[in-house]
């Protein structure tokens, strides 16, 4: 009693409250449990058909995903999947924000992009790195004043162009009549070719090396905090729950937050009841797709200020599609996100561990991709678990019309 | 250039088309009956495994195209599953299907070839001599030249294309797809089953989206690389928007984007602008969607029930 109390008092200081009164049906959670635990099932089932010991499998891939605590290369497990998590928790962040609008924002995988050679340019700019190079110098011990204008130099940057590069998105869809997901499909590769096929191997390499890597590297000032030293982990961790949090209380504590909810709630049958009362729908989808895109962004500027140091020629897709399945597992809610991409994380650290069973690290994707399908599926889902919740109650009347409760 | 370098270039241009045209045609039949597949990119991938797996064993692409189109259906059996039998999101399945994709295709990959990043390579594939159409008496024309030698699967391509124009505007079954797509309940009055419509148009798009893939590993390619079809399905669905959803809109726009994609052959081979970087050319389909989508060239509009589950008891 006295503990919930404290628990209560504790949540309240940072304005977390139970705000769903609604929506307190257990199916919310239970429905991306059950859905990660069908996928797992029926991973099981693809690993024993290549004639592979499942058991064994999944012991290397949660026994090093970083989630059980010893062993002597457990704190770099631990912070590779803090590291790998506080990327996907930035790109489900955004996609979950856009969800709440009723919007669909395939594009944070361009949006992370954009956010990363933003980023990397206001690392390694010479004008910029100079001057917090300088500042540096001249603050003695104080220099992690400098190093901490540098990074926020490039965040905030990062995720102006992110944010940017997705308002495109939102405005050609309130102007224009573009669909969401096509034109931030669009919008995707349109990123991707100008960065690695232009910026990355053009006028942002550095000339006149015959072995290049990808861009110039950024200057020591614009580097993340390491907080965990012996392991590279970073603050980014640290800032994508100060993101999650950000998100939450624009969602459920402000006015736009409010209006965004109403958008998202009526977007399939033509948003009456908001434009009714009021609210400048086209702004704030605009606006919408402007935060959606700068939390991704968020995601691309940990990927070159705390891991890479500079915009790698070898960088592959996915951080943006992974979000995605974040964002569906979590619900599209903050916490539902952290936890999520928490999961994946972990799932993706002990992925490589895997290997040593023959089986390729990609072998996280499949379990996502089932865990996803599920998920689209939730009709069903919410169905039978309902039928089973009703057989354990031993209720005798049938559960009459539980399709059209989602 | 001499004449023989453009027949080349052309051969080479409708080979990248073929793909892209397989993945728009899969987008128009599936999106003209109300059913979004944005899943299109991971049925390619099925398909250009499978495709290969089939030539693979049995040194015949004919067993691969036909094991392609069997799991391309098969793939497009459980995206129309989840979305026309539970009303699932019709762009989350879509992202799931991608996402299995991306990971089994690479599990079984390693697991049945014990290779990582490529497949072996074909020796009996639709792109060798002896699997390509011949048609001699073109060879002296200029420009037609081009099409003297070309591999089955763009003719297919090709064909399919009519057919599919003909199934869609001068058949009853099209008729009726068509409606389903615009006004699934108005169907319904006309005594039109939509699930069993809307079923038969997501399977035989899928089935048309295996074979895109089956083209590209055993046509394209003689082989399976894990980065297939690298994007292939989402340049389809651009050009079927670009096309406006008919068959012969996405047959011009493929054949649009497959010449984005030699610009940079056709670069070196003229010595026009040399230093222009490659990403500034790979954008221009992408680029020219978003045009015509913002109606600056023209305007395209879906289908109006394109992506809506259908309830039928709803009013």
């Amino acid at each position: 009693m006295n503990e919930s109390n404290f628990t209560n008092k504790f949540l309240k200081v940072f304005g977390i409250e139970n705000h769903r009164h609604n929506r307190r049906d257990p199916l919310n959670i239970l429905v991306p449990l059950v859905s990660i635990a069908l996928a797992l099932i029926l991973g099981m089932i693809v690993i024993a058909a290549s004639g592979r010991n499942p058991f064994r499998a999944y012991a290397l891939l949660f026994g090093d995903s970083g989630l059980i605590p010893g062993g002597s290369s457990w704190p770099r497990e631990f912070a590779e999947l803090l590291i790998k998590s506080a990327m996907y928790i930035a790109t489900g962040l955004s996609i979950a924000l856009a969800f709440k609008g009723g919007l669909f924002n395939i594009g944070a995988e361009g949006q992370f992009w954009v956010g990363a050679i933003v980023a990397t340019f206001f690392g390694y700019w010479t004008p910029v790195a100079h001057t917090f190079g300088a500042m540096y110098a001249a603050l003695g011990s104080l220099g992690w004043i400098a190093q901490l204008l540098h990074g926020a130099v490039c965040i905030i940057m990062g995720m102006l162009a992110g944010g940017a590069w997705g308002a495109v998105a939102g405005y050609l869809y309130v102007k224009r009549g573009v669909n969401i997901v096509i034109g931030t499909i669009m919008l995707n590769w349109i990123a991707w070719f100008l960065i690695t096929s232009w910026l990355v191997t053009g006028p942002m390499t550095p000339p006149s090396q015959t072995f290049t890597s990808g861009t110039f590297y950024i200057a020591d000032t614009a580097k993340l905090f390491r907080i965990m030293m012996p392991t590279r982990l970073n603050t980014s961790i640290l800032l994508v729950l100060i993101a999650a949090y950000a998100t939450w209380f624009l969602l459920y504590k402000t006015t736009i937050g409010y209006e965004i909810r109403a958008i998202g709630y009526t977007a399939n049958i033509g948003m009456d009841a908001p434009r009714a009362q009021g609210i400048n729908i086209n702004r704030r989808v605009v606006q919408v797709m402007f935060f959606s895109g700068a939390l991704a962004a968020l995601g691309g500027t940990f990927f070159i200020l705390g891991m890479q140091y500079q915009f790698p020629n070898t960088a592959t897709m996915g951080y943006g599609w992974t979000g995605i399945t974040v964002a569906l597992i979590g619900q599209a809610e903050p916490i539902g996100v952290i936890l999520a991409g928490l999961f994946i994380g972990a799932m993706r650290t002990g992925a490589t561990s895997m290997q040593v069973a023959n089986i390729p690290k990609t072998f996280s994707d499949i379990i996502e991709g089932m865990a996803v399908g599920f998920i689209a599926m939730q009709v069903a889902v919410r169905y039978y678990l309902v039928k089973i919740i009703h057989h354990r109650r031993a209720r005798t009347t049938p559960p009459a019309d539980q399709e059209a409760t989602a | 250039m001499n004449i023989t370098q453009i027949n080349v270039t052309i051969a080479q241009m409708l080979d990248y088309t073929t793909p892209i045209l397989f993945a728009a045609l899969c987008g128009v039949l599936s999106e003209n009956s109300g059913v979004v597949n944005i899943g299109l990119d991971g049925i390619m991938r099925f398909g250009a495994f499978f495709g290969l797996l089939g030539a693979y064993f049995s040194h015949s692409p004919w067993v691969g195209l036909l094991l392609g189109i069997a799991v391309g259906c098969a793939v497009g059996a459980l995206h129309a599953f989840i979305t026309i039998r539970w009303n699932g999101d019709q762009t989350v399945s879509g992202v799931a299907v991608n996402v299995i994709a991306l990971g089994l295709m690479t599990y079984l990959l390693e697991y049945i070839f014990s290779t990582t990043g490529y497949s072996p390579q074909l020796e009996n594939y639709f792109g060798a001599q002896a699997y390509r159409v011949h048609l001699p008496f073109l060879a002296k024309i200029p420009l037609l030249g081009a099409l003297s030698n070309l591999s089955v699967m763009i003719w297919l391509a090709f064909i399919l294309t009519i057919v599919l124009h003909v199934l869609l505007y001068h058949t009853v079954l099209g008729l009726r797809m068509r409606t389903c797509g615009e006004n699934p309940k108005a169907a319904t009055t006309l005594g039109i089953n939509v699930f069993r419509v809307r079923w038969f148009a997501v399977i035989a798009g899928a089935a048309l989206a295996g074979i895109g893939g089956v083209a590209l590993s055993t046509s394209s390619f003689s082989g399976f690389s894990d980065s297939m079809p690298n994007g292939i399905g989402f340049i389809g669905l651009a050009a079927m928007i670009f096309g406006k959803w008919t068959p012969f809109g996405a047959m011009g726009a493929a054949l649009l984007f497959g010449t984005g994609q030699i610009v940079q052959s056709i670069i070196a081979v003229t010595g026009i602008a040399p230093n222009l970087a490659p990403g500034l050319t790979l954008i221009l389909p992408y680029v020219l969607t978003l045009a015509v989508l913002a109606g600056f060239v023209g305007r395209s509009v879906a289908p109006a029930a394109d992506g809506l589950p259908y309830y039928k008891e709803q009013r």
